[in-house]
């Protein structure tokens, strides 16, 4: 028995590990001095330095970056809401053939490979002179995130006994009134986790904001390729970005991670 | 209140027809129960009257308006759903306020129903908590506070009992008597119980595959059923069934018949006289005692046959015994449409009677 329990922890340190070992390599990189990062064999104990954090803030455009992820990423997530809410609720609970196709054509665009949509959105933001403009950024990544958060939020609605509106209906509202009053409060722990979701999407998306972005609306993930010159390779300011970037979604995810939790696992359980 | 009047209700599911050419008054002031095996149409033809389904074919009137092509807000009913559908966000007081917010009714206004609708029910001391934090059959109240509140023209109850325990169930069911009693309203109750429907309504519409079998008083259903069908749902046990004479049945309750020990000596015209016209014979199979009574299956020529008699009766199982039924309480059925044969059923049915 005691065994058993000496394995079975044996073996959720190595799996843990196998997630956390890259974050762990990144933070150690991040505070390393060049000589460290590069021995062979790596040194697990060293004198830390914070001159790549001193490099990376230092540098005028990671504030510009920042800014721009936040508000590309915040952006998204508000048009997404906006729009998946509704479009779960019809999907939900008018589920009929045109719903399905509905969201099976929302899919199309996540079935084929970024790379491969990616040229034809090129040219038409750029036919469309919106090129190196936020709103075609958010409105990428509104696409890319918009068809799993409306069957993340359709499954919550699912969840809803339709009964509720109909309580609503029958006491003075409108349906859409009923969604407004009755189940939107109702699917806080839903709209939490989508948002988180989208949020973590549009914050780490690369291949679009690298194409469509121009100088003054990089993102953070774009940006971090500027400390990769045909010169230099600069592994201690890229890390120290990397860092920078998890710090918001991991304080947001950690703020919220009680409806997350409630979110994501509603459902598996009957109440 | 109102009258609520059905022309012709008729409604499809796809190609499925639920109901079909419906036609039903229901009178001011009265507790109409619908009744029925899951799958015959009541409880879409409340949603129906609630404006929450809409009919394929056919007119809805609530007072002395149309309201076929009103929205359920604007029909002014009130509803009870089975799983109560309360609000879980808000607290009890809310919920029973929010219909009259919705309608812009004053705060001094809202205050004062609600409280009176708790005192009535006797949850004034629940007002704060959440629906989570209640009981069943406090749920209960409340969604029928929610529906007393409203004042609505009429009331409609979809199945509310049916997620209480049994003996909450038989409590609360005297209430809503009660609450009918104390509210003349215009009440139109669904459920799957006939013994719920027999016992609240002042009418019962007995229903199958969407079409009406008999409407009536609890009295007129139980007493002059229809059909087989009719006879066979109401009642607990149901109605035996005798295939008595080609394309003929004949329909006896369980407790309309006498058991009498077969005996040898014993003139079977003598007990005739005393008990009833029919005699058939019958071998004790299984007894069933359930407390105030005993449910006895007894096989006979006509098939099995149940007898409900009072406990104080010894009998035996395996032995055999005569049962005995009058003239006066048996029913006979066209076999093929299921149809009762009234005033005019053929005389010499009743000739063929003394055939053991």
């Amino acid at each position: 028995m005691i065994q058993w329990k000496f394995v079975r922890n044996l073996l959720l340190v190595f799996f843990c590990s196998l997630y956390v070992f890259p974050i762990i390599w990144l933070v150690m990189i991040s505070f390393k001095y060049e000589v460290d990062i590069f021995s062979i064999p790596p040194k697990w104990l060293f004198v830390p330095t914070l001159e790549h954090y001193q490099t990376v803030l230092a540098d005028s455009h990671v504030g510009a970056f920042l800014t721009n992820s936040l508000f590309v990423a915040l952006g998204t997530t508000m048009i997404v809401l906006l729009v998946s809410a509704p479009a779960a609720y019809g999907c939900a609970r008018f589920q009929s053939k045109a719903a399905g196709r509905f969201i099976f054509g929302l899919f199309l665009l996540r079935m084929l490979p970024g790379v491969a949509v990616v040229v034809p959105i090129y040219l038409v933001a750029s036919k469309l002179a919106m090129l190196n403009n936020y709103l075609t950024l958010i409105l990428v990544h509104v696409c890319i995130v918009l068809p799993i958060a409306v069957l993340m939020l359709q499954n919550f609605i699912l969840e809803i006994p339709k009964e509720l509106e109909e309580a609503a209906m029958i006491d003075g509202c409108s349906r859409s009134a009923a969604f407004i009053r009755i189940i939107l409060p109702l699917m806080t722990s839903g709209i939490v986790a989508t948002s988180v979701f989208s949020f973590i999407i549009s914050w780490n998306e690369f291949l679009f904001s690298m194409t469509l972005s121009g100088y003054s609306t990089q993102t953070l993930p774009v940006g971090v390729t500027s400390f990769m010159t045909d010169k230099t390779l600069d592994w201690g300011a890229i890390a120290a970005m990397g860092v920078i970037m998890i710090v918001p979604v991991g304080l947001f995810t950690f703020m919220v991670q009680k409806y997350l939790i409630k979110g994501l696992t509603m459902g598996a359980v009957k109440e | 209140m109102a009258k609520v009047i059905l022309k012709t209700i008729t409604k499809f599911f796809g190609s499925n027809k639920v109901l079909d050419q419906l036609n039903l008054t229901v009178n001011d002031h009265e507790f109409l129960v619908l009744v029925g095996p899951s799958g015959c149409g009541k409880s879409t033809l409340l949603r129906i009257i609630a404006g929450l389904e809409t009919s394929t074919r056919g007119t809805t009137v609530i007072g002395n308006r149309t309201v076929t092509e009103l929205s359920p807000k604007d029909r002014d009913i009130a509803m009870v759903f089975q799983n109560y559908a309360l609000y879980p966000h808000m607290n009890v007081y809310d919920n029973m306020a929010f219909g009259l917010k919705m309608r812009k009714v004053a705060k001094e206004e809202i205050d004062h129903r609600v409280r009176e609708a708790a005192n009535i029910l006797e949850i004034s001391n629940l007002l704060d908590r959440k629906p989570k934090q209640l009981s069943g059959g406090q749920r209960q109240r409340v969604a029928l506070g929610r529906a007393i509140v409203r004042n609505a023209q009429v009331f409609l109850l979809d199945e509310p009992l049916s997620n209480l325990d049994a003996k909450l169930r038989v409590q609360m069911r005297a209430e809503i008597i009660k609450l009918h009693r104390k509210l003349r309203a215009t009440m139109i109750y669904v459920t799957h119980d006939q013994i719920e429907a027999m016992t609240m309504g002042d009418r019962i519409v007995v229903m199958k595959d969407g079409k009406i079998q008999q409407i009536g008083t609890p009295e007129e259903i139980y007493n002059n059923p229809a059909n087989m069908f009719v006879a066979g749902f109401v009642g607990v046990p149901p109605m035996n069934f005798l295939s008595w004479s080609p394309g003929v049945v004949l329909g006896i309750r369980p407790e309309y018949i006498a058991l009498i020990e077969k005996r040898e000596s014993t003139i079977d015209t003598e007990i005739r006289s005393e008990k009833g016209d029919y005699i058939i014979e019958g071998t004790v199979e299984v007894i069933e005692y359930t407390g105030a009574e005993k449910l006895i299956y007894l096989q006979t020529n006509f098939g099995q046959m149940v007898v409900k008699t009072d406990t104080s009766q010894p009998i035996k199982e395996e032995k055999r015994y005569n049962l005995l039924f009058g003239t006066t309480d048996i029913h006979f059925f066209n076999m093929e449409s299921g149809l009762r044969m009234g005033q005019d059923r053929p005389e010499q049915l009743v000739g063929t009677a003394a055939v053991v």
